[in-house]
């Protein structure tokens, strides 16, 4: 165990190359067991979910087809060029992710040879931030999830974008506390920065106490860490660290 | 040979299972094998701690308390049966 640990801070990239296929054989076995206990559901069920589903996807295609075309006609307008500046982008592998990483942290399988520095921001497959890359080796690197524990990030919630701190509570929660007068309600979502404002989360739930001037707003994330494969790393240069960010006016 | 199982089962589910089956199975291991607990607390500090984080290797940290007790309970129960 101390071979490892030495191992670990004194040669980090060499470390995480023995690592890695322990990680990739829990994956295989993960998905093959997920399979499987599917396999016992309800095929009707699941049919009908998949066809909806399936619908879904197109309607999306169709939209983003949509939208990909208004980006095209403002760039050209704008700027007299309908391409768009490039910005970037790292697709990395995550090899280890919550809940077997008790501290909320994904491991991804890109490092600094790929680009990666300390400070680029991860987003899953939905386009929804995750968190922040905390620690980079040469072919490895950590995200700090913005639900591990404690760590806090600027946001805005609701459709007045309200400032507000939210608070990781980890197992991949996030809560925020806030006036009661600023009347948030569940489904509202929450922002983080970015190029803009980015949705992070939905409102779930509103933990009310009567006796208190604020309410705890339970935030769901857009982007589940427990099953993400692959995520997006982007340099936004909002963060330096993924400590204490603090908002004090709201954009518009 | 049932402590080479029960270490290996522990420290293999650091990488294959949530980490509170990690937990539970160090916990099960300490009866056994007092050093279970601190090997798994620091094999997953080592994999997935983050110092960022701001929060202490509390899995080290645990389990080193944990292994303490354990030893101090095994050596009595050893003096008491001889």
């Amino acid at each position: 165990m101390l071979v490892l640990l030495v191992m670990r801070f004194a040669t980090p990239s060499f470390f995480w190359q023995i690592a890695s296929p322990l990680f990739r054989v829990a994956d295989a076995v993960a998905s093959a067991n997920h399979y499987f206990l599917g396999s016992f559901g309800d095929a009707a069920r699941v049919a009908i979910e998949n066809d909806a589903l399936r619908n879904m996807n197109e309607t999306l295609v169709t939209e983003n087809a949509a939208l990909t075309q208004k980006v095209a006609a403002l760039l050209l307008l704008t700027t007299g060029t309908a391409q768009s500046k490039s910005v970037a982008t790292i697709l990395a592998d995550v090899v280890a992710r919550p809940p077997v990483s008790p501290y909320d942290t994904l491991v991804l399988a890109q490092g600094a040879r790929a680009g990666v520095v300390l400070g680029m921001e991860a987003f899953g497959a939905s386009g929804a931030p995750l968190g922040i890359v905390s620690d980079v080796s040469q072919d490895f690197s950590h995200v700090l999830l913005f639900s591990s524990p404690d760590v806090r990030t600027a946001g805005w919630v609701g459709s007045q974008s309200v400032p507000v701190t939210i608070v990781g509570a980890g197992g991949g929660a996030l809560q925020v506390s806030l006036a009661r007068s600023a009347n948030i309600a569940v489904g509202d979502t929450v922002y983080v920065p970015g190029p803009g404002m980015l949705p992070l989360g939905i409102v779930g739930r509103v933990d009310d106490d009567p006796s208190s001037p604020s309410v705890i707003l339970r935030i769901r994330p857009l982007s589940n860490p427990f099953s993400v494969g692959a995520v997006t790393l982007r340099a936004t240069g909002v963060h330096g660290s993924a400590t204490l960010l603090v908002a004090t006016s709201t954009p518009r | 040979m049932m402590r080479a199982t029960v270490t290996l089962v522990t420290l293999l589910s650091t990488v294959f299972l949530p980490w509170q089956v990690t937990v539970l199975c160090a916990l099960g291991a300490a009866f056994v094998e007092p050093l279970v607990p601190v090997a798994a607390g620091l094999l997953l500090d080592v994999l997935y701690y983050v110092p960022q984080s701001g929060l202490l290797p509390r899995y080290t940290i645990g389990g080193a308390l944990l292994s303490i007790v354990a030893s101090v309970v095994h050596s009595r129960l050893r003096t008491r049966s001889m």
